[in-house]
């Protein structure tokens, strides 16, 4: 008997640090974060954090879903997939925890699919790009548009817009850069271009001066960038440094403000795509809040971020007015089911394998900015 | 010929920059006998300061180098008197672990202070670039190439003709003997802390005027470059560490340009690892004085002294608290009952990282203490056994005691294979060697895309079966927690019969002193390719189990902070005291969980509570054995 009752009283203890007081009638409704916050991702994870917080504050000061508040729960995963699968283990031992958005890369997102989906709790990624993503299990969403949807766009960027026959690919090695280097060369050589380079730079990679005279005595006319924006700076620096003036074309990650600023005058004439456009009037309310709170201007992955909570709050909302039980279970398929909705980054209507479609318009850096093609 | 040429000219122009990233560690490491990670979080600093001076302050470029340099060398001294002078005494292998908690605090201090994002340096040399057909050189360069060369010389003078340079050299190559004839070494290793913080704070300048920007995050990989040249050169010889810095840049140059971008550090390191094989004291580091450690700090540390030796004669008789094998059951089995009383998931998940990576630890604990060749490579021997799961798992469809065999069986190969090179070395030389290890298998694991399948990772691992237990399946969390218990505790207790048998006795005879160990008889290679095999061994298998827990593998969970944080458990938990391993390992595994709550605080606390526990007991909390 004691024995027992001690066991008990363990537990509860264990159970309280872990999860925090909880049980009151009204109380909030949950949701859960996680991004890399900390470590070498952190830029990415901050852009998540500060639009979701943003949207939490406007949302909670306009009195919620349907007048009862809204508590987001932050965690840090610093790209770990351990710590990611911890979080998930958390969020999914949270009562009353419905939706969670995250994470940064997919194998973060990954390694908290498992655990999310057993304890039936959907999860929207803003930007995992594992063409494998959402096929885990009916619980995984994204908001990013699939790369082999995209490899036409890079195709029709790089051949037809910039006149592109001799085509280098120099590419981020992580699951998005791959897939998309390696769909985009079979959509180039689709349309009659040759690829004379396809070669993989390692994260956290500053010098790429070999990189740079091997893509010079190739002497191709277009060179096709899908790297993030921290490195690809130091690499249109480095290549203009060297004498190269060949066109670059690119993928949506170098529509970030920080990549221009980054790479000041090497940027110009880089031709890109985004989905979201900074100086669009309909997403101006969201843009002047941001740069009200964060004395920043938003970028690609903080607009992705935004839409992703939106979607889940959305479908919260669906489930609250349904007066079905608000259970994790409800609102996967409120999300699956949702009608088509307009967003920072084009409209969100989930396929049959949870895919979105987005449009992206053609941008072009020009006097240190991005303006449309 | 001409691409050849110019890339020589591009090694030459990122060597130099590793020359000077080098120079700092070697300095360090010739006086005070210690390898400094915090140098990384030094250099980066030193970048960033003399950012803010220029974007907040409005300085010019060189009054704000000047500024960044000062307080970078004053942090230096600090670094000193915090964090190495309380552990003067304590065991070589303590101080080692004091910079690293100190350079986590400073790298998360500084995401804090300046943000994780990169910013553009706001001062540049000049955009001028010279051609040379297609090969090029830019201003920049040559003032970095004027700057390296300046320090160098400077360095040689002021160590070979000035009476503190005399005194520094003194210390270095016999620190009591210097000491009697009246040289204040404690101010020696405070003047070669405060110099290695200027050069680090210089060349964070240079690097950040190079790359025309500076981010939180770049003390790791231009750390590592460091080491690895000042390795290849000689540890702790001048002259070797800007030869070593050019080689190395002028190696991995022409790996990415004749091999591929992505292979350059595995090439890279796999040349210093060789190199190491042919001359285990580096290109320069040769008997000759003229190295500024002398004779002994240029052989790569004591020969013949064990890293639990301390440098104050007296050994402590600290007592060794440690479990008899069967103990590892017995706690094995006080654990099965904590699903029937806690249903919470999350703590059970928990439990069941602190279970493997207390395995982890203990197999770092058995190469690093028994045989006293510290491992900084750990996570490649788990990656290897979680790979193996991985692999075989999913295409194969094998049940777990067959992937669990094949992971601890390949593990144990890769980790013999792995250490042939490392014979040779001892100290801190093999250390080092261990860390080249670490890098050469994370990058085998993102770049090996047949295999690995790269940064795609493998997904979707089957939940583990055990055919031998009539197909029995593990799905759930709680299940899982008892499969992975089970498997830790047979493994401890394996692990803890051979340290505590005649085998242990001749790992320790040997970690002790490994020249005493081969005259007496024993036939040393053969029981450090043991000790390895058996270390490989159970990596291996926390490996495979933490592949069955996570359902997916990809290489981020092997990167070099995995091998770290895993030595850190071992020396935490006292070296060579697989009790101790296992306990620190359990408990820094669980720690960050609830540390949740300081976000990103949290590795700041993390630091700071390694630091205090490196105070108290800087023998590990159970004491070395």
């Amino acid at each position: 008997m004691t024995f027992r009752r001690a066991a008990a009283g363990i537990a509860l203890a264990l159970g309280l640090i872990v999860t925090g007081a909880s049980a009151h009638a009204a109380e909030p409704i949950k949701i859960g974060f996680f991004a890399p916050l900390t470590g070498n991702l952190a830029n990415f994870g901050e852009r998540f954090r500060e639009s979701v917080q943003l949207y939490e504050e406007q949302l909670n000061a306009a009195g919620g879903i349907d007048g009862r508040k809204v508590e987001i729960i932050y965690e840090d995963d610093r790209n770990s997939p351990k710590e990611a699968a911890s979080i998930a283990q958390k969020f999914a031992n949270t009562p009353g925890l419905v939706f969670v958005v995250g994470s940064f890369s997919t194998t973060a997102s990954l390694a908290a699919a498992p655990i999310l989906t057993e304890a039936k709790i959907p999860q929207v990624s803003p930007s995992s790009s594992h063409p494998d993503f959402p096929k885990f299990s009916p619980y995984q969403f994204r908001q990013n548009t699939r790369q082999d949807k995209l490899a036409p766009l890079h195709a029709e960027l790089v051949v037809d817009k910039l006149k592109g026959k001799k085509i280098a690919i120099p590419f981020f090695q992580d699951d998005w850069g791959q897939t998309t280097a390696n769909l985009t060369k079979a959509a180039i050589e689709q349309r009659g271009g040759e690829v004379v380079l396809i070669e993989p730079i390692a994260p956290n990679a500053r010098d790429f001066r070999p990189l740079v005279s091997k893509i010079k005595s190739l002497n191709p006319d277009v060179i096709f960038l899908p790297v993030h924006y921290q490195e690809a700076s130091a690499f249109v620096q480095q290549l203009r440094q060297a004498g190269v003036t060949t066109p670059i074309g690119s993928p949506d990650p170098l529509s970030n403000p920080k990549f221009v600023e980054l790479a000041g005058k090497d940027a110009e004439g880089i031709l890109l795509y985004t989905s979201f456009f900074a100086d669009d009037p309909k997403v101006k309310p969201y843009v002047d809040a941001y740069k009200a709170k964060y004395n920043r201007l938003p970028d690609q992955y903080s607009a992705l971020a935004y839409d992703s909570i939106a979607v889940g709050v959305n479908a919260i909302r669906t489930v609250l007015q349904s007066e079905k039980p608000l259970t994790g279970e409800n609102v996967r398929d409120a999300i699956a089911t949702a009608p088509a909705y307009e967003g920072l980054t084009g409209t969100t209507k989930y396929d049959d394998e949870r895919e979105v479609n987005k449009k992206s318009t053609f941008i072009i850096i020009k006097n240190g900015a991005y303006v449309l093609y | 010929m001409e691409l050849f040429l110019s890339q020589i000219l591009n090694g030459l122009a990122i060597g130099q920059v590793y020359a000077l990233i080098a120079l700092g560690f070697s300095l360090v490491f010739g006086v005070a006998n210690i390898i400094n990670f915090a140098q990384g979080a030094l250099f980066m600093l030193g970048a960033f300061i003399a950012y803010s001076a220029i974007a907040w302050f409005g300085l010019p470029l060189v009054p704000a180098a000047a500024v960044s340099v000062v307080i970078v060398a004053i942090l230096g001294l600090l670094l000193e008197r915090i964090a190495l002078r309380p552990l003067i005494g304590a065991p070589y292998v303590a101080p080692f672990l004091s910079t690293l908690a100190i350079s986590t605090i400073i790298d998360q201090s500084a995401e804090i202070v300046w943000s994780p994002e990169s910013q553009p340096f706001p001062a540049s040399i000049s955009s001028t670039t010279f051609f040379i057909g297609n090969a090029y050189i830019t201003v920049t360069d040559l003032v970095i190439f004027g700057f390296g060369a300046a320090a160098t010389v400077a360095l040689t003078l002021f160590v070979s003709f000035t009476w503190t340079g005399r005194a520094l050299r003194a210390t270095a190559q016999d620190a009591s003997a210097a000491a009697q004839l009246g040289i204040r070494t404690d101010v020696m290793r405070q003047i070669a802390f405060g110099l290695a913080g200027a050069l680090g704070a210089l060349s964070g300048i240079l690097v950040a005027l190079y790359f025309q920007s500076v981010f939180p995050q770049m003390g790791i990989p231009f750390g590592l470059k460091g080491f690895a040249a000042a390795l290849l050169g000689g540890l702790a010889s001048i002259p070797g560490a800007v030869v070593g810095g050019l080689l190395l840049g002028i190696g991995e140059t022409l790996a990415s340009a004749y091999v591929g971008d992505s292979y350059r550090d595995a090439i890279a390191f796999t040349l210093l690892l060789l190199m190491l094989l042919v001359r285990p004291n580096g290109l320069l580091g040769g008997g000759r004085l003229d190295a500024l450690g002398g004779a002994a700090a240029a052989a790569g540390a004591m020969p013949t002294t064990s890293l639990l030796a301390s440098s104050s004669s007296q050994q402590s008789a600290l007592r060794a608290y440690y479990l008899p094998p069967w103990g590892f059951l017995a706690v094995g089995a006080a654990f099965t009952l904590v699903p029937l009383v806690v249903s919470s998931t999350y703590v059970l998940q928990a439990l069941i990282y602190g279970f493997i990576f207390a395995l982890l630890s203990a197999s770092t604990s058995l190469v690093s203490g028994s045989v006293g060749i510290l491992s900084i490579g750990q996570a490649a021997f788990f990656g290897v056994g979680a790979y193996a799961v991985g692999v075989f798992a999913r295409p194969y469809g094998l049940p777990a005691d067959a992937t669990l065999v094949i992971a601890i069986g390949l593990t144990a190969l890769v980790a013999v294979g792995a250490a042939i090179p490392l014979l040779k070395l001892t100290g801190h030389t093999a250390a080092l060697g261990t860390l080249a290890i670490g890098q050469i298998g994370f990058l085998v694991f993102l770049n090996w895309v047949s295999v690995t399948r790269g940064p795609m990772g493998i997904l979707n691992i089957p939940h583990p079966v055990l055919e031998l237990l009539g197909g029995l399946r593990f799905a759930t969390t709680e299940q899982k927690y008892w499969l992975v218990l089970g498997f830790v505790a047979v493994a401890l207790v394996i692990a803890e019969r051979y340290v505590s048998s005649p085998i242990g006795r001749v790992w320790r005879a040997i970690r002790e002193d490994r020249l005493a160990a081969l005259a007496a008889g024993l036939p040393v290679r053969r029981y450090i390719l043991l000790a390895f095999a058996v270390s490989g061994a159970l990596a291996g298998l926390a490996g495979g189990l933490f592949a069955y827990v996570q359902q997916v593998v990809s290489p981020e969970s092997f990167t070099v902070e995995t091998s770290i944080l895993v030595l850190t458990m071992a020396v935490l938990g006292g070296l060579g005291n697989l009790t101790g391993a296992a306990l620190a390992g359990f408990a820094l595994a669980i720690l960050p969980e609830f540390l949740r709550g300081f976000a990103e605080w949290r590795m700041i606390v993390y630091g700071l509570l390694l630091l205090v526990a490196l105070r108290v007991r800087p023998q590990g909390l159970l004491g070395a054995r």
